[in-house]
């Protein structure tokens, strides 16, 4: 096994956490939760920090409303939950945060069958779909501690709003170098080589698989290239411009393909007449279930042997 | 007569005349809510302190407020109408004065709850909440009142306009509201149940200090000042107001107020 992709015993929601404790003496910012703070990784936060913590209870349309209020009083606000119960504010989200261009920035954890073994209740499969819907809104996901940090970094310098994705289940490293500053828009193309094969496109923590599948293409002389999205909305247009016409692209994401990355990419090449194969490595429009993340990952096609697999895959 | 009796004539008559030259509107709503707006925006500095018309519908009301009150200023510019600032429902991308995009019932009062937080944390600023008797069938509303009890929000202060009608019928047959006076005040807020045309009392409510968040329930009569409105459901949703309607209405509005002088 790669001693780089070890997986670390924190997961994403786990370093956002630690983002966060970390920067508040840099920043000004609250965050609202509804009684999750545990279970999203704010438990040292709170601890150290219970000042800046505005505890609603178990009420996450009030909590949208009280993110938006607050923060127009001057501070920036994260509204604190499951991507999940998440989705109960999405109409007060609508409104009175991207609407009204508040400086709120939603973090929502317990993405992808990544959630485990709480089961399907709990697992967000259409997060990028329906944030992504709406207008004046980014939407942010990053793959690991160094990207998470770089993304929170970036989520509290910005006015406008912000959706940003975490994960429970431990992670997987993915940049061995320092991840680069989150900028506007754009996508990090984390292996690159010139006239590839394989281009393996996606965000988040299953972007560790994608590393995986994509190292051992490349020890296999096939000439493989990676991209971290990071940014769902606004999507970098350089992606597909840049590989519009490679052989193969395999776009890798821990929800529905069908509304989510997939269906932004295809749509773009279509656009600009790209002649790549694109395949789905994705959820296929069906609900998860209990079991650990490695299970499902391998249960539902999306572990590193798949995405090796997609890649290989002969076409007709 | 106090000093608000003016403003509630200019109000409703102003409400009436934007609906019938937009060609659109919420009448019976902006009637009742008419002299609450009247005293809040009389009372009180808006840079200072924060007034949310949760009940959003009721948007002719507030922007013939502003205006009375020099907030805001418009010419010809048409309710509802393309290109307008005085959008459907208040909006924060039109008007500068509105705190917060209302029209999604409920959603004013969880906004609210969150400034009075900063504001109490900042130790500055009162903040008022408008809701409708229909609007706090929503459950955000009370998930917000909870918190904002919870946390002995003060200086808070929610108004309903109790006017006794929604969108499909009466409130007490769509869905009653029973005891809503015991409601907020089992949620920990301190109780006031008044007449909610009366700008006396409107005022001396206001006026008081509380260490714990207000409720106000104002009794209104929906479509108040125009007596073929009075109380009937068909004036609460967006109407189309003919010549004859409208000349009858403000005529009615114009009497009730020379009355009172």
């Amino acid at each position: 096994m790669d001693a780089n992709l070890v997986s670390s015993k924190g997961s994403l929601r786990t370093y956002y956490g630690e983002a966060l404790s970390e920067l508040t003496t840099a920043k000004d910012f609250y965050v609202v939760d509804m009684d999750v703070a545990g279970g999203t990784g704010l438990s040292g936060f709170v601890k150290e920090h219970g000042d800046r913590v505005i505890q609603c209870g178990i009420a996450e349309q009030a909590g949208m409303g009280i993110a938006a209020g607050l923060s127009l009083v001057g501070t920036p606000v994260i509204f604190n939950t499951f991507a999940v119960f998440g989705l109960r504010a999405f109409e007060i989200a609508r409104l009175s945060v991207m609407f009204a261009d508040a400086n709120v920035k939603i973090a929502l954890s317990h993405v992808g069958l990544d959630a485990g073994e709480d089961g399907a209740s709990a697992q967000s499969l259409s997060h990028y779909c329906v944030w992504r819907s709406l207008p004046n809104v980014e939407v942010l996901h990053p793959v690991d501690r160094k990207d998470m940090f770089q993304a929170v970094e970036y989520m509290l310098n910005v006015k406008h709003p912000v959706v940003l994705f975490t994960g429970r289940s431990p992670s997987k490293q993915v940049y061995e170098d320092p991840s680069p500053p989150y900028r506007y828009g754009e996508a990090d193309f984390l292996l690159d080589t010139d006239d590839p094969e394989i281009v393996i496109v996606g965000a988040g923590g299953i972007m560790g698989e994608a590393m995986e599948a994509a190292r051992k293409l490349q020890s296999e002389g096939t000439r493989t290239c990676l991209v971290n999205v990071r940014s769902i909305k606004p999507f970098d247009d350089e992606i597909t411009r840049r590989y519009k016409n490679v052989y193969r692209m395999v776009v890798v994401e821990d929800g529905f393909g069908h509304c989510g990355l997939y269906d932004i990419i295809t749509t773009k090449l279509y656009e600009t007449a790209g002649a790549c194969d694109v395949k789905s490595i994705s959820v296929r429009d069906t609900f998860g279930e209990s079991g650990s993340r490695d299970e499902l990952y391998e249960a539902y096609g999306l572990n590193s042997d798949a995405i090796y697999n997609m890649a290989k895959e002969e076409t007709l | 007569m106090d000093g608000y009796s003016d403003a509630s004539c200019y109000i409703r008559e102003e409400s009436i005349r934007l609906i019938y030259e937009g060609g659109s509107g919420h009448t019976g709503g902006s009637l009742s809510v008419a002299d609450i707006l009247s005293v809040l925006y009389g009372k009180f500095d808006t840079m200072a302190n924060k007034i949310i018309l949760s009940k959003g519908h009721s948007a002719p009301a507030l922007y013939a407020a502003m205006k009375y009150y020099k907030r805001i200023s418009y010419g010809d510019e048409k309710l509802r109408g393309f290109g307008s600032r005085l959008q459907g429902h208040p909006s924060v991308n039109h008007l500068r004065d509105v705190v917060t995009p209302t029209g999604s019932l409920g959603q004013g009062v969880s906004v609210a709850v969150g400034i009075a937080i900063g504001m109490q944390r900042a130790g500055q600023g009162k903040t008022f909440c408008i809701v409708g008797d229909g609007e706090i069938q929503e459950g955000i509303v009370w998930e917000s009142l909870m918190i904002a009890g919870n946390k002995r929000l003060s200086p808070f202060t929610v108004i309903l306009d109790y006017n006794g009608l929604q969108g499909d019928g009466f409130t007490k047959d769509v869905a009653p509201l029973c005891k809503v006076a015991d409601k907020a005040s089992a949620f920990g807020f301190f109780l006031h149940e008044i007449d909610g045309h009366d700008t006396s009392k409107i005022d001396r409510v206001l006026s008081l200090r509380t260490n714990r968040p207000q409720f106000i329930v104002a009794h209104t009569t929906k479509g108040k000042g125009v007596s073929w409105m009075e109380n009937k459901v068909e004036w609460h949703g967006s109407v189309t107001l003919t010549k004859e309607q409208y000349e009858s209405a403000v005529k009615e509005i114009n009497n009730g107020c020379e009355s009172s002088f």
